[in-house]
C-alpha cells in the first residue's frame, strides 16, 4: 500500500529551503512594491504611516497620464486585431480539410515564442525604417499584434482542439451553411478559449518593454517605458504606485483568462 | 414506386501511398420507406458510404440520387437528409428542446418549437425539454438526437451505429423504439451497424459490405440462409466450411466431394462455378448429430462439447482429421446427446447445403 507520506516530496533534502527561499525572491520584492506605495513619506524602506497621495499623485501626473492612456490603447486594439487573426489561423489549421502542412504552418505560427524578444525587437526596428513606417503609436499596434498572435493563438487552438468536429457536422447536416455553422456553433463554444486567448494577449501586450523600447517613437511613450525612465532617477512612491495598478491590471487579466480557459 | 437512393458506380478514395479506397464503385438501391441496414466490420466502407450520402464527404467517381434528383455535388445542408451521429453530437450550449428546433429554425420553417416539442413528446421527453444535453442519460441523449434529426422531416434518415454507446438492456428496447419510429413516420432509415443481430432483428434489407465492397443485398433471412460469399457466411452467423470438387447428379443435385470418405449431396452446382472448386458450407443448426455409427452420415469423435444454454455445440472430428461443428436444441433436462471422446455420425441434408463460389 502506498502512503500519504511517499507521495509527499517533502523528504527530498533541502525542499523545505529552496521553497522558502523562491517564494521569498519572487513574491517578498512584490510585496514590499505594493505596501510602500502606500507609504506616507517619500522612504522605500521606513514605513511612516498608511496613504494614497502618491497614487493622487501619479494619476495626476500628465505624463503617466499619457503614458497609461498610450499603454491601453496599443494593448485593447492590438489585443483586438491579434485575436481575430488567432482565431482565424486556429480555425484554418484546426478544421480546413484543404491545408497543406498544417504541422508547419502552427510551429511558423508559434515560433515567434521562442525567437528571442531583442531580436525580434531589432528586426521590427530594422524593417520599420526600412519600408519607412512612422505612424506613431500605430507602429508599436502593427508590432504588439504579431508578436501577441502567439499567446492568443495557444488557448484558442487548445480549446479548438477539445471541441468535437462532428458538433459542426452536424450542424451542416441540419441545413446551416458553413457561416452560419461557425455563427451559431464554432464561435459560441469556442468563446471562452478566444477570451482567454484575448487576455493573455492584453497583458502581454501592457507589459511589453523590449520591442515597444526600440520601436516607440517620441510621444508614444508606454507605461512601462516611462516606469524605466522614472527608475533610473531614483525608485519614488510614484513608482511604486503605477507598478501596482499594472500589477493588478495584469493580476486581474491573468485570473480572467483562467477562469475563461476552464469554463464548461 | 421510386427509390429513394440510388448510387451508380460511387467511389471514394483518400489521397496517400498507395491511396486508400474507402468505396470501389459500389451500386445500389434503398427503396422508399424501407428500413435498410448496412452491416460489416469497422473498415468495410459502410460509414464512408453514408457520409457520402449525407454529404459529408465528396465522391470520387459515381453519382448518388435521392428521388430520382443527381445530389452527389450538394453540401449537406442542400440535402433534404438528416443525420444521428454516433456519439449524438448534440449542442451542448443550447438546451434541448433549441436542439430539436435547430434544423427546422435554418429551414426557416413556422412554429418550429411547437414542432421541437411534439418532436420531444414523440420520443417521450416532452418534460426534459428546457434541460441541458449533459443532464440527460445517454439513452436520452440518444433520443434527443432522434428527435433532432427527425423534425425537419427528412427524406431519408441516416442512423451511424447509433445504439453502439448504450448498455445492453437499452440497446434492445431502442430497437424496437427505432422500428417504431420509422413506422409511424414513414421515413426511409439508413442504418449503420457492425452488429448482425441489430441488423438481423430490425432491418427491412441488408447490404453486407467487406472492404469497401457491397457483397450481397438481400432480406435478413435470405442474407442468413443465402449467404452469396464466404464472407457474408463468416460474418453473419457460425458455419461450416469445406473445399469440395462438384459432380452432377441430374439437373438439379449434385455431389461435393470434398475427400475420399466425405462428401456431401446437395443443390446443382452454380454455373459460375465452371466445374472447378467450390466451397460448401452448412450451418451447425442444420445438421444432426447421432450418437454412435449410422449410415449415410459422416462419422466421427466427438472432440468437444460446449452448452449454450439453449443450444448444446458438439465438435466432432471427422475420420479423415476435418472438424465440424453441429448444434442442437437442448433436450428438457438439458443432458448431452454423448459424451467428449464417444463415436457419432453427423447427418446433413442436401436441403441444408449451400454452395459458395466467392
Amino acid at each position: 500500500m502506498i502512503r500519504s507520506s511517499d507521495r509527499d516530496i517533502r523528504w527530498l533534502p533541502g525542499f523545505n529551503w529552496i521553497t522558502l527561499c523562491f517564494f521569498l525572491f519572487l513574491y517578498l520584492p512584490l510585496i514590499i512594491l505594493v505596501i510602500f506605495s502606500f507609504n506616507a513619506t517619500r522612504s522605500a524602506t521606513v514605513w511612516e504611516g498608511f496613504s494614497l497621495q502618491w497614487y493622487a499623485k501619479a494619476f495626476s501626473n500628465d505624463d503617466i497620464q499619457s503614458a497609461a492612456k498610450n499603454s491601453l490603447i496599443i494593448a485593447a486594439v492590438s489585443t483586438l486585431f491579434s485575436t481575430v487573426f488567432a482565431t482565424m489561423a486556429a480555425i484554418a489549421l484546426g478544421r480546413n480539410r484543404e491545408i497543406k502542412h498544417k504541422t508547419a504552418f502552427g510551429g511558423l505560427l508559434l515560433l515567434p515564442l521562442m525567437i528571442p524578444e531583442i531580436v525580434t525587437a531589432v528586426a521590427t526596428l530594422t524593417f520599420f525604417t526600412a519600408i519607412n513606417l512612422s505612424w506613431g503609436i500605430g507602429n508599436i499596434i502593427i508590432a504588439h499584434t504579431v508578436f501577441c498572435i502567439p499567446f492568443a493563438y495557444l488557448p484558442i487552438q487548445a480549446r479548438l482542439r477539445g471541441l468535437d468536429a462532428s458538433l459542426e457536422t452536424a450542424a451542416r447536416d441540419l441545413y446551416s451553411d458553413r457561416k452560419t455553422t461557425l455563427r451559431l456553433i464554432t464561435l459560441p463554444l469556442l468563446a471562452p478559449g478566444i477570451f482567454s486567448g484575448a487576455m493573455l494577449a492584453f497583458i502581454i501586450s501592457l507589459d511589453d518593454f523590449i520591442i515597444t523600447m526600440m520601436v516607440a517613437e517620441a510621444g508614444s511613450t508606454t507605461l512601462p517605458i516611462y516606469i524605466y525612465g522614472l527608475v533610473r532617477t531614483g525608485v519614488t512612491p510614484e513608482v511604486n504606485a503605477v507598478s501596482t495598478v499594472l500589477l493588478g491590471i495584469s493580476v486581474i487579466a491573468v485570473l480572467m483568462s483562467q477562469w475563461f480557459a476552464k469554463k464548461q | 414506386m421510386q427509390d429513394a437512393i440510388t448510387i451508380n458506380g460511387l467511389t471514394k478514395s483518400y489521397p496517400g501511398t498507395p491511396p486508400v479506397r474507402a468505396l470501389k464503385g459500389s451500386d445500389l438501391s434503398i427503396r422508399d420507406n424501407e428500413f435498410f441496414t448496412l452491416l460489416g466490420p469497422s473498415g468495410c466502407g459502410k460509414t464512408t458510404l453514408l457520409r457520402l450520402i449525407a454529404g459529408f464527404e465528396v465522391p470520387t467517381d459515381g453519382t448518388l440520387k435521392l428521388f430520382g434528383e443527381n445530389i452527389s455535388k450538394l453540401p449537406p445542408e442542400k440535402r433534404p437528409v438528416n443525420t444521428v451521429f454516433q456519439h449524438y453530437s448534440l449542442f451542448p450550449h443550447m438546451n434541448v428542446l433549441e436542439n430539436v428546433a435547430y434544423g427546422l429554425l435554418r429551414q426557416g420553417k413556422p412554429d418550429a418549437r411547437r414542432t421541437a416539442q411534439e418532436m420531444l413528446d414523440l420520443v417521450h421527453l416532452g418534460e426534459f425539454a428546457k434541460r441541458r444535453p449533459s443532464q440527460l442519460s445517454g439513452g436520452q441523449q440518444q433520443r434527443v438526437a432522434l428527435a433532432r434529426a427527425l423534425a425537419p422531416h427528412p427524406r431519408v434518415l441516416l442512423l451511424d451505429e447509433p445504439l453502439s454507446a448504450l448498455d445492453l438492456k437499452l440497446r434492445q428496447s431502442m430497437r424496437a423504439e427505432l422500428k417504431r419510429l420509422q413506422r409511424e413516420t414513414g421515413i426511409t432509415f439508413v442504418f449503420v451497424t457492425h452488429d448482425q443481430e441489430e441488423a438481423l432483428s430490425m432491418s427491412d434489407r441488408i447490404a453486407v459490405m467487406s472492404q469497401g465492397e457491397i457483397q450481397q443485398v438481400a432480406k435478413p433471412a435470405e442474407i442468413y440462409e443465402y449467404p452469396a460469399t464466404r464472407f457474408v457466411a463468416e460474418f453473419i452467423g457460425d458455419a461450416n466450411f469445406f473445399e469440395a470438387t462438384p459432380r452432377a447428379s441430374g439437373d438439379s443435385a449434385a455431389t461435393y466431394h470434398v475427400s475420399d470418405s466425405i462428401r456431401f449431396a446437395g443443390p446443382a452446382m452454380p454455373a459460375k462455378a465452371n466445374g472447378g472448386k467450390v466451397t460448401v458450407m452448412f450451418r451447425p443448426e442444420k445438421a444432426r448429430i447421432v450418437p454412435g455409427r449410422a449410415d449415410g452420415g459422416l462419422g466421427g469423435t466427438i472432440s468437444d462439447i460446449e452448452y449454450l444454454g439453449n443450444q448444446t455445440e458438439y465438435r466432432v472430428t471427422l475420420d479423415d482429421g476435418l472438424s465440424v461443428a453441429v448444434r442442437s436444441e437442448n433436450r428438457q433436462d438439458g443432458s448431452a446427446l454423448a459424451d467428449v471422446g464417444s463415436r457419432a455420425t453427423v447427418e446433413v441434408d442436401p436441403e441444408a447445403i449451400r454452395v459458395l463460389v466467392a
